[in-house]
């Protein structure tokens, strides 16, 4: 039940942007963990660098999505950004989406 | 919490800024100031003035206002004093205008009183500004590796000031300074400082961290970044003050050596900005940050013509068509550029962001159009190395069709600009396939936002 409950949320989290880079919160990795205990949905979200500037609307969005979520009765979203995001927490898709590891990159050498 | 604010006055900056970059190509086209008129016409002072205090001073800015706070992860923004800031400097510009228009008999004698005065009213709107992005950088310190370029640029930016109400002092009352000597020197000075300590080594400062976040490359410039800081920040402030103990007549060597210092931490900076994309996650560009490239090509040419007047013992033939190239090609083409990304987003901040999470909202991408607004940039650019070149040529009235085709350019630019402020419809909003759109609003009609006012 928690794990499809997780996965709901997840999936519902799927329809909240970052809205610099186009593409859902999820698949970029920006969600680092969510947590459903009786109804409460604890999040822990980063954004793609500290101090931008729609860290507080992403927050919302995150919150009110996940409160709307069939059985959620409460989300908290705490922000973190340790350890910092990168490229790397990206799923395949997003990854193909922005071409990702489709080159060799500098670091990679 | 970090990064949650939105720095209101910023746009206002922004239109004021593009507006006379506008009317400043305007004079250049119809012949009334430089290529047609000399270097030094008063109407050419006036267009100059336009461009470097109304266009890219007032640009810079805004988009220090709103992404100082990015760059250092500071929460802070001005309020009403960016506003206060913008009056005084349009005001005083306007002081600065009618003065030089005095000087070339278009207005009353009087009105060079308009020079001083208006340049202490600019000077006074710059204070505040600084004030507000310096108590930023205060509370960042040991500030990040982008920020300190920016500090040094907005220390770079009173020097210019300053220097500037001195010479319009000389402009207004010539009896009280030796003419000739205080307008050669000074006026190397006040350019040293201004194109060189302000405009590029606070774009060198945003760009490394603006491009770096828009192109997903690593932040970290490590051991070359700061030997770029050093060398062209350090460098710079050693040329200026020997440069200015020259100007009171004490022969202090050394002035050609920190020059150098300086072109090679710009040479590295470049190198650096080709590592930079070169070690690039998001291997497909958006319009502003390939766009971005001309103009730091146009900066390395810049460098090149520099490096030759040094070497060739300061032949300065090739001096007004680089500095033209400097400014149309560096300057404002990486100004032009990362406003077709920050306009954009600054609009969707306002208007979509609250409702993120609870409605189908546009992506910053949709409110542009790339593929009808590279043809613009690519004449924008075209149009700017074609000028170089005809300049160069000494073939003036090229020059100024070239410049002709920047201008449309820009006007263009400036549309995409205004279209992207637009109020998007949620028909409007294109389906993109990573998000299912699905219903509107999940189902909240009625819940009230956390900014205000009810869900649809």
């Amino acid at each position: 039940m928690s794990d499809d409950i997780v996965r709901s949320v997840k999936e519902a989290l799927k329809e909240v942007l970052d809205p610099e880079l186009g593409y859902n919160v999820v698949d970029l990795g920006l969600v680092y963990d969510v947590d459903v205990e009786d109804g409460h949905a604890r999040i822990l979200l980063t954004t793609t660098t500290k101090g931008c500037p729609a860290t507080a609307f992403i927050r919302d969005g995150v919150e009110t999505r996940a409160a709307s979520v069939p059985g959620i009765t409460a989300a908290d979203v705490t922000m973190t950004w340790e350890p910092p995001w990168s490229p790397d927490c990206m799923s395949d898709e997003a990854k193909a989406h922005f071409g990702v590891g489709t080159r060799r990159t500098a670091g990679e050498r | 919490m970090f990064g949650s604010v939105i720095s209101r006055w910023t746009m206002p900056h922004f239109w004021a800024a593009i507006a006379f970059f506008v009317a400043a190509q305007v004079a250049m086209v119809i012949g009334v100031a430089y290529p047609n008129e000399s270097f030094f016409a008063p109407a050419t002072l006036a267009m100059v003035h336009l461009l470097t205090i109304g266009w890219l001073t007032v640009l810079m800015l805004g988009a220090l206002h709103q992404f100082l706070p990015v760059i250092t992860a500071q929460t802070m923004v001005a309020g009403t004093s960016a506003l206060v800031s913008l009056l005084a400097i349009l005001g005083g510009l306007g002081g600065m205008e009618a003065g030089f228009l005095a000087l070339g008999g278009f207005l009353p004698q009087q009105a060079i009183a308009g020079l001083p005065i208006g340049g202490s009213l600019v000077f006074g709107g710059l204070i505040l500004a600084t004030v507000v992005l310096g108590k930023i950088l205060w509370r960042t310190r040991p500030l990040p590796f982008s920020a300190r370029f920016v500090a040094v640029g907005l220390i770079f930016l009173l020097v210019t000031a300053v220097m500037g109400i001195l010479m319009g002092c000389v402009f207004a009352h010539p009896e009280l300074v030796p003419w000739s000597e205080a307008l050669t020197k000074g006026f190397r000075l006040h350019l040293m400082a201004g194109l060189i300590g302000w405009f590029t080594l606070t774009a060198m400062g945003v760009s490394y961290r603006l491009l770096s976040m828009f192109t997903l490359a690593p932040e970290e410039r490590g051991a070359v970044g700061t030997v770029v800081f050093v060398l062209s920040a350090g460098g710079l402030a050693v040329a200026w003050l020997l440069g200015l103990a020259d100007a009171v007549g004490i022969n202090v060597p050394g002035e050609t050596v920190a020059i150098a210092a300086v072109f090679v931490g710009i040479a590295l900076y470049l190198f650096d900005m080709v590592r930079l994309y070169r070690a690039r996650r998001r291997h497909k560009l958006e319009l502003n940050t390939a766009m971005a490239a001309p103009a730091l090509v146009a900066f390395a040419l810049c460098l090149l013509g520099g490096t030759y007047m040094v070497l060739a013992d300061g032949d300065d033939r090739f001096i007004g068509p680089l500095a033209y190239l400097f400014i149309f090609g560096w300057l404002s083409g990486l100004g032009l550029s990362q406003l077709y990304k920050i306009i954009p987003f600054l609009t969707w901040l306002e208007r979509y962001g609250s409702l993120l999470g609870k409605q189908a909202v546009p992506r910053v991408q949709d409110l542009i159009d790339e593929r009808r607004d590279r043809p613009w940039f690519t004449l924008y650019f075209a149009a700017v190395a074609l000028g170089a070149l005809f300049g160069a040529l000494d073939w003036t009235e090229l020059w100024r069709i070239a410049i002709a085709g920047h201008l449309v350019a820009t006007l263009m630019i400036l549309r995409a600009l205004l279209l992207a402020r637009r109020p998007l419809s949620p028909a409007g909003v294109k389906p993109h396939a990573d998000v299912p759109l699905g219903q509107r609003n999940f189902g909240l009609s009625g819940l009230p936002y956390p900014h205000g006012g009810t869900i649809p």
